[in-house]
């Protein structure tokens, strides 16, 4: 046992004794570091190697001497030493044999004109900031893309729409910042079509968007888009101009655009004028026409959209003016003007059969081909003051617009005859709103007083046979409304959870419509009075932690209809119609909101209303719309009910890049009126309203996944969405409940794996069915648009583009249709020289197929045929 | 806590209603001067504010990211902007606007940009309070940081991080970096640093590895320190005077400022408010000196 002690004792002893050994084997490196002025040099870093092995390191104290200490067995290191300034300096120092410390002495270093290597590390792609998600543009954009519509198309989430909306997670965005300004109002595709990518560097998706101050902190839907520019244009006028020119067939074209603009901390301004016959640009970047009772009246000669991008098919004329501009007036305040003209008149060709329902047991078959004209000037002015702060809202917005359109829709027959159509449509429309918002304490009050104007002093339609001297028939319409509203409410917060809040509004419309068909003497004056009453109670509930939000409104909707039709006495058949309507009805209405995460949202919302039919349908005399259309409306308003029920999710993961959305919602409308139809002779068609309960029912589907490999510079979207609607309708003096459903599969991918090459496909892939009593009949659609784009050397771009469509359905075999566009361009400087070859292979037409109620129709476009265009663009 | 808000509150009201004249600006007896950097957004600063360590060296850009955990606990991102200057005998380290607001003095500028900046600073939504002096005094490093209503500073050695080198490597700004480990307040750090630039700094107060140091990270990843720019610097490295300042010791002051930063207003004593004022954006200034704005509370980089 003794003999144990002993031994552990000794190793215990040898144990402790070796780490002394250990620190006392080690060598010191002592010295001096200074410069070649004898100047002791402070912070200079000296290091020792042995071979390639750092193995003692240290710096330079305020006295210029290092000291490093080296492990026990190094016979032999390499001594640097180094500082900002100079020239690094090294030598071999032996430590065998020297002792335990080694004084090197002196080492002088020279002054060295060595800089470092300035680099700029990238920003990261995306980060987030509490309910902001923040992309930095270049790391998704490609070479390829020249305006910021194009560079955010390449933004994981983000889908620009046809018209150039923008949808983040299946939704639109409620409102479009540039540096928190909204410059544009809603119209911002005359931002994003016109500023260079190349300006931006962040765009900013903020959800939970407040656009009031007021409201911040509140839970919402909304989601909004900020921009971050370049501080290269900021505070300075920049901007781009643009022209082109080329030939289509034996037409000539050009396009000339010139955009301004000037970006400071509190003023803001985008001046563009464009002018060309190139493609259609005016009327997307302004606000939509004005609608007007007299417009409904009659009807729109506006002829088939086919899903097809109107590029192809549509030969414009345009011209467009723009002036936007932005203030900030103090801490606060901004005044915002937008000033816009636009001139757009644009031609297509089509030819069109329809297969109209008749209950004979053989469907009415028609044919004939038209050749559309539309002439559309619109002018408009928006003017908004606003005092935005976290207690206090006042804005005013005044709004003018002016609508004139002419169209022309003639078709042509197989026999060879012809059928003169024309309209024209003159519309004005003046707005004001006054909204006031404040907040005192827990308590906030509202008021907003809005007061329109609309007036449409001539809306008319002449239809006859052959040619314009042959005049058969003129309807005339006019129309003026006066629509004034009033809004008042307060909410209190109950506590740090809970709001209620008890908005009060009253609303009060006059319309005056007449109607004048010269051919059968028939003739409308309707005066109506709306007077109508709301209360909508509401009360929210947030959740302490913020992730659930649920708002529970219930309107009292309470409404005075009065409406008389003072037909002249002679020619009415039916009498001079006169309602009185008295309601009131409850539509109690239901949203929640839940986020457990910061990648997932998902929402409900539902509820049951009522609305009363438009006071237009007590037209009961016979309106022309077309030539094949005339509506004879019942006298009879109706009451329509409808339950919605909506569900949505929402994810998005901004490290993996994994974005997702999906929404289904289902509603059901119970009616006590019924759309009637009769088709007479020649397929002209009398359209109406009959008393008799009917419902109709609709699920909508449709939801989004979108990957992003960023190392490989992939985006992959795929969207899919779907319709199922049942409705009943009387043709022929037949009730027919007739179903539509409709699939569409929509991928888009992007891919540029090597800076030099790039690889867009968008592809869209549909299918129609069409149900009612024993007809069953079904079509599909596959277009899809592949686009390559090459970068051979810095500045040039060669792209080629396929659009491939292919047509199907049970009756007929439709050939495949291919378009194919070349272009090439070239970057210098401040110059970007084009020249593109559109539809190379002279493609003249496209087939499209659509159903409505009963009736099915059958197109075929006429493309526009190979064009060849040279530009030039200066970006300043 | 609602109690000691509302005490507060009655407190600064009483005070500014009896020190109006002196509220924020320049203190008479007992409010003594606030620091350059930051009263000065209402008065002209000018170079002999500062006391000058070294001259322009370089100027490396941090982003330094923070996995906050809000009161929910919720993990929330944070990104804050910060600068290191460093020379040939001295670092500084600071939030980018705060060395934003301290070049417009050496820019030329009249004192109307600086205003701006230091306003722009005050509202921004992540802010580095800090300021690291590395090398000043020689051989030692300066921190200096917001502990309402007071600025707490001390000063630590240079080179007392004990690093452990490792045979990883990596390039961080485009530079080839080795890496090293060490602990160091608390959490277990790794740097990246780069032979190429010889100089011993580097972010916040790392310091002490045979090259700059640009990248550090801790090892749950909660606070991240990456260069991401490096360029040649146009003004000189400065300390800011600072007569408010208090000062401590190192341990001292990790107490005291992870006390304040939990619960700000539960550490403020009243009696030691003579002023209190907000400024636009909701920035509260108590005694001339700020309280910190923490959207996501505090995430300490010192634990101990």
């Amino acid at each position: 046992m003794s003999r144990v002690v002993l031994l552990t004792l000794i190793a215990l002893l040898l144990s402790a004794s070796f780490p002394r050994v250990s620190a006392q084997d080690k060598t010191a490196l002592c010295g001096k570091v200074v410069d070649d002025q004898s100047e002791l040099l402070v912070g200079a870093t000296v290091k020792a190697y042995s071979g390639k092995r750092l193995v003692a390191f240290g710096a330079t104290d305020a006295k210029g001497a290092f000291r490093l200490r080296v492990a026990a067995g190094i016979d032999t290191v390499r001594l640097t030493a180094a500082c900002l300034g100079f020239a690094e300096t090294s030598r071999m120092v032996c430590l065998k044999g020297r002792g335990t410390t080694v004084d090197v002495g002196t080492i002088r270093l020279d002054v060295a004109s060595r800089q470092l290597r300035e680099v700029v590390v990238k920003a990261p792609d995306v980060r987030e900031r509490g309910d902001t998600t923040v992309f930095r543009l270049s790391a998704f954009s490609g070479k390829g893309d020249v305006t910021l519509e194009e560079g955010l198309r390449k933004i994981p989430g983000i889908e620009i729409m046809p018209g150039g909306k923008i949808n983040y997670l299946g939704r639109g965005i409620s409102n479009f910042y540039v540096e928190g300004l909204q410059l544009a109002g809603s119209r911002y595709s005359r931002i994003t079509r016109n500023l260079p990518a190349e300006y931006v560097t962040d765009i900013e998706l903020i959800e939970n968007h407040q656009a009031a101050r007021i409201d911040s902190g509140r839970k919402s839907d909304d989601v909004a888009l900020n921009i971050r520019l370049n501080s290269k244009v900021k505070f300075r006028p920049v901007g781009t101009l643009s022209a082109k020119g080329g030939v289509r067939g034996s037409d000539p074209l050009y396009e000339v655009a010139a955009n301004g603009m000037m970006f400071a901390s509190s003023f803001q301004a985008l001046l563009t004028v464009k002018a060309g016959n190139i493609r259609q640009m005016a009327l997307e970047e302004i606000e939509p026409a004005i609608g007007s009772a007299a417009s409904e009246a009659e009807g729109s000669l506006i002829g088939d959209t086919p899903p097809l991008s109107r590029s192809r098919y549509v030969s414009p004329a345009d011209r467009l003016v723009t002036a936007d501009a932005i203030k900030g007036l103090g801490r606060d305040a901004t005044l915002r003007a937008n000033l816009y003209y636009g001139y757009s008149h644009t031609a297509w060709s089509y030819g069109q059969q329809s297969r109209l329902f008749d209950n004979s047991g053989r469907d009415l078959l028609l044919q004939e081909n038209y050749d559309p004209t539309a002439s559309v000037h619109r002018a408009g002015i928006d003017l908004n003051f606003r005092k935005d702060s976290p207690k206090t809202l006042i804005s005013n917005r005044l709004l003018g617009q002016f609508d004139f359109e002419r169209r022309n829709l003639s078709p042509s027959f197989t026999d060879g005859s012809s059928i003169f159509q024309q309209s024209k449509t003159r519309n004005w429309k003046i707005s004001d709103e006054l909204m006031l918002d404040f907040r005192t304490g827990k308590r906030r009050f509202m008021l907003i007083a809005n007061g329109a104007y609309t007036i449409s002093p001539l809306a008319s339609l002449v239809v006859g046979e052959g040619s314009v001297t042959e005049i058969s028939g003129c309807q005339n319409a006019s129309s003026h409304r006066a629509e004034a509203d009033l809004s008042s409410g307060f909410s209190w917060d109950l506590s740090w959870c809970s709001v209620i809040g008890l908005p009060l509004k009253v609303e009060w419309i006059n319309e005056h419509v007449e109607t004048d068909w010269s051919l059968r003497d028939s003739r409308n004056d309707l005066g109506s009075n709306q007077l109508e009453l709301s209360l909508s109670p509401y009360y929210e509930f947030t959740s302490r932690d913020r992730r659930f939000n649920f708002r529970a409104t219930a309107n009292v909707e309470g409404l005075l209809l009065h409406a008389d039709n003072n037909i002249p006495g002679s020619q009415a058949d039916n009498g001079s119609p006169s309602v009185r309507i008295t309601d009131l009805f409850l539509s109690p209405e239901l949203r929640m909101k839940f986020e457990p995460n910061r990648k997932f949202t998902f929402t409900l919302g539902g509820g049951h209303g009522r609305k009363i039919g438009d006071p237009i349908e007590m037209l009961s005399q016979p309106v022309m719309q077309s030539f094949r259309s005339v509506v004879a409306r019942s006298g009879l308003i109706g009451r329509i009910t409808t339950t919605h029920l909506a569900v949505g999710a929402r994810f998005r993961n901004t490290i993996s890049l994994w974005f997702a959305d999906a929404s289904a919602s289902l509603s059901r409308q119970n009616k006590d009126v019924i759309s009637t139809r009769l088709i007479g002779e020649g397929g002209v068609s009398e359209n109406g309203l009959v008393s008799m309960d009917n419902s109709s029912r609709r699920l909508s589907l449709s939801g989004s996944v979108t990957k992003q490999f960023r190392e490989a510079g992939i985006k992959i979207t795929l969207r899919g969405s779907g319709g199922w609607n049942s409705a009943e309708i009387v043709q022929q003096e037949q009730l027919v409940t007739y179903r539509t459903r409709m699939v569409r599969i929509n991928p888009w991918i992007t891919a540029s794996p090597w800076q030099w090459v790039e690889l867009r496909i968008d592809s869209d892939w549909q299918k129609q069915f069409s149900r009612y009593l024993q007809s069953r009949s079904d079509n599909w659609n596959w277009t899809n648009s592949i686009r390559l784009l090459f970068f051979p050397a810095d500045g040039w771009e060669l792209s080629g583009n396929l659009d491939f469509v292919k047509k199907g359905d049970a009756r007929i075999n439709y050939p495949d249709v291919a378009l194919l566009d070349l272009g090439a361009a070239w970057k210098v400087g401040k110059f970007r020289i084009t020249l593109n070859a559109d539809n190379l292979l002279n493609r003249r037409s496209w087939h499209y197929t659509r159903y409505d109620g009963l009736d099915t129709y059958d197109y075929t476009f006429r493309l526009l045929g190979r064009t060849i265009t040279a530009g030039i663009t200066m970006t300043m | 806590m609602c109690s000691k808000i509302i005490s507060l509150a009655a407190c600064a009201l009483l005070v500014s209603i009896t020190v109006q004249a002196q509220v924020v600006v320049k203190g008479a007896a007992g409010a003594p001067a606030a620091r350059a950097s930051e009263t000065q957004t209402r008065e002209r600063v000018t170079k002999e504010d500062f006391t000058p360590i070294d001259n322009a060296g370089y100027e490396c850009v941090f982003q330094w990211d923070v996995v906050a955990t809000d009161k929910d606990g919720r993990k929330v991102p944070e990104v804050y902007a910060c600068m290191l200057q460093f020379g040939q005998n001295g670092a500084r380290f600071t939030d980018y606007r705060t060395f934003q607001a301290d070049s417009a003095v050496f820019a030329g500028g009249d004192g109307v940009g600086r205003r701006a900046l230091s306003s722009a600073r005050g509202n921004a939504e992540f802010q580095f309070t800090g300021d690291v002096i590395q090398g000043y005094p020689s051989g030692k490093i300066t921190y200096t940081d917001i502990v309402t209503p007071d600025y707490l500073e001390y000063t630590e050695p240079l080179g007392n991080i004990e690093w452990q080198l490792e045979e990883a490597t990596d390039t961080v700004c485009g530079y080839l970096c080795g890496t090293a480990t060490a602990d160091y307040g608390g959490r277990r750090w790794t740097a990246w640093y780069a032979e190429e630039i010889p100089s011993v700094y580097g972010p916040w107060k790392f310091n002490g590895l045979p090259g700059l140091i640009l990248k550090v990270c801790d090892s749950e990843g909660v606070h991240t320190m990456q260069a991401i720019s490096i360029k040649r610097g146009e003004v000189p490295i400065v300390k800011p005077h600072n007569k408010m300042i208090v000062t401590t010791d190192r341990k001292n002051f990790v107490d005291s400022k992870n006390r304040f930063e939990k619960k700000p207003f539960d550490y403020i004593s009243p009696e030691s408010i003579t002023s209190m004022d907000v400024h636009s954006g909701g920035q509260v200034f108590i005694n001339g000196v700020p309280v910190p704005k923490r959207p996501n509370g505090y995430t300490p980089v010192e634990l101990k």
